[in-house]
């Protein structure tokens, strides 16, 4: 496993975790919502679900590569041999933005 | 006049269907899970988490945070793969077409969690607690 495989999934794990927490704080089906406040909520639960949809990804492609899922079998869902330079970099930059907002927040 | 079900001709789709998207092995042996319904099944479980809070807080510390972090991983984890054995079974059972494989997917992966529980208390029902009351 090279560094960027490293770095890759450990971001990954991060943004996993936030997304998860952040998605049970999201209700867009509250009845007392405004149109407004639901398209917020909405958007917001959409959004966390889409980076939790590639942060799973990232967490196990590893093990997928392990369980011998050929990288060109999967080549439309993931990339399982290793991830792109710009991958892991997205990826990275979105985990240090959940740990500056954690740690802006005490 | 043929027969209203033909579950023999579906286990055979069935199986002509599994082998079309190569399966996982894990030290030589076969799982039988396919990658793209465990993918489907995983983005159920989020939508279960998301709409449904299928595994509420613990609370607001820190370790709380850590736990309620993990078993929230530990139910996506085991919902997608439920979704993985138990979606080929939903289709047979339900005689549903192929192209209700995703579907199919992403509402085991959903419901996975209260499903297994309402199935397998039905199934095995839990023991009451200092036996039964006079």
């Amino acid at each position: 496993m090279i560094a960027i495989q490293i770095i890759h999934w450990l971001a990954s794990l991060i943004v996993m975790a936030e997304a998860l927490n952040k998605l049970e704080r999201c209700s867009p089906c509250v009845r007392e919502l405004t149109m407004r406040q639901r398209l917020l909520e909405g958007l917001k639960g959409v959004s966390w679900c889409l980076l939790a949809l590639g942060a799973g990804g990232g967490l196990i492609s590893p093990a997928l590569l392990q369980m011998h899922a050929w990288p060109d079998d999967l080549r439309v869902l993931m990339r399982v041999d290793r991830p792109a330079l710009t991958e892991a970099i997205v990826m990275l930059g979105v985990a240090m933005l959940i740990v500056r907002t954690r740690v802006k927040e005490g | 006049m043929a027969e209203p079900t033909t579950t023999t001709a579906a286990v055979v789709t069935l199986a002509a269907g599994s082998l079309a998207v190569p399966a996982l092995t894990l030290f030589g042996v076969p799982l039988g899970l396919r990658p793209d319904l465990l993918f489907i099944g995983f983005a159920g479980s989020l939508a279960a988490i998301s709409l449904l809070n299928s595994v509420p807080s613990l609370g607001d510390t820190w370790s709380a945070l850590l736990r309620t972090t993990l078993r929230r991983m530990a139910v996506s984890l085991a919902s997608a793969l439920t979704a993985g054995y138990l979606t080929p079974m939903v289709l047979l059972l339900a005689q549903l077409p192929d192209y209700a494989v995703a579907g199919s997917a992403f509402l085991v992966g959903a419901g996975a969690q209260r499903v297994l529980l309402k199935y397998m208390s039905r199934v095995a029902p839990p023991e009451e607690v200092g036996g039964p009351s006079a």
